[in-house]
């Protein structure tokens, strides 16, 4: 299953989405500011509400620029995650989102997983149950 | 106070446009743009563009309620010689009451939770200085400030290089 939303004309950002046993996997490319989260907020929602998923793993690698606007787009969706009873997680925020995420204390409160020379690494609250996580869905 | 009046101006820029949320991306390029020449770190170019952007955004949702096509912002963007740069972003929206309190890291107006109240806090995190005045029913002005490091470094790194290559060519001379 692989879909391409196209947002309006704005050539705003763009998301991916891919969804295989419970695991919805969206990945975000292009800048994340105050315009473009609502169209994002839009794109991402009707993919959890369609797919319902049991894990939201939004990938970041793609993203150019963002600002605090982001910090409170995934603060949102995290909280929708929580109201659906899903797991919501941050995958690979290049090192300028890194540092917004760690500057608001955020990537404490939830998971994002880097991958670090090699190796995958978690921080926030279920960083430990990550890796379990990860083994079952193989 | 003296030495900022001293202050040699290299290069000023002008701008306004309509208070809509698609300006958002607009504002911040086109201030990065005019740093370009000043051959800026990557991180620095990041800093400005993400300051900038916060405080163009506050303008639009707050100032402006979430955008208005008939209202304003302005920013004056001015470098410096000493590789300095000052914006000043001014808006003639609604101004801000208490200014130390909407400063403050996670303070927001919102109840929807889609807001993080970040904003201020990545504008003193990204600049060296985050000056703000408002006049409640007047608008609010934001004054960012920020020293970027010298080239020295740069030139001092290419300079090895270049007396590397000469020493190796030097040396090979000296074989024949």
């Amino acid at each position: 299953m692989h879909t391409q939303l196209q947002d309006d004309a704005m050539r705003t950002p763009n998301v991916q989405s891919e969804y295989a046993s419970g695991v919805l996997t969206l990945t975000v490319s292009g800048d994340i500011d105050h315009h473009c989260a609502a169209s994002l907020r839009t794109s991402v929602d009707r993919e959890i509400y369609y797919y319902r998923p049991k894990l939201v793993l939004l990938h970041l690698g793609d993203v150019t620029f963002m600002d605090s606007a982001g910090l409170g787009f995934f603060m949102g969706r995290y909280q929708l995650c929580k109201t659906l009873g899903c797991a919501f997680r941050l995958v690979d925020p290049p090192e300028r989102v890194m540092r917004i995420l760690s500057l608001s204390g955020m990537d404490r409160k939830l998971t994002v997983e880097k991958v670090y020379r090699g190796e995958k690494r978690s921080t926030g609250p279920s960083a430990a149950e990550g890796i379990k996580t990860e083994e079952e869905r193989i | 106070m003296k030495a900022s009046q001293k202050k040699i101006v290299v290069n000023q820029m002008k701008t306004e446009f309509r208070a809509i949320s698609e300006n958002e991306r607009l504002a911040r390029t086109l201030v990065c743009a005019l740093l370009a020449p000043l051959d800026v770190t990557v991180d620095e170019l990041a800093d400005v563009r993400c300051a900038v952007s916060e405080a163009v955004t506050n303008s639009i949702v707050h100032g402006y309620g979430g955008g208005c096509a008939d209202r304003t912002v302005y920013i004056l963007t001015t470098l410096y010689a000493d590789r300095s740069v000052k914006i000043v972003i001014r808006d003639r929206g609604v101004g801000i009451a208490d200014v130390d309190a909407a400063m403050e890291p996670l303070f927001t107006t919102d109840k929807s939770g889609e807001r993080s109240g970040m904003g201020f806090a990545i504008m003193k995190t990204f600049m060296d200085s985050v000056r703000v005045r408002s006049t409640p029913g007047l608008g609010t002005t934001v004054e960012l400030k920020k020293t970027f490091a010298p080239l020295a470094a740069q030139e001092t790194a290419e300079d090895v290089q270049t007396q590397t290559l000469f020493a190796e060519e030097r040396a090979q001379e000296a074989f024949v």
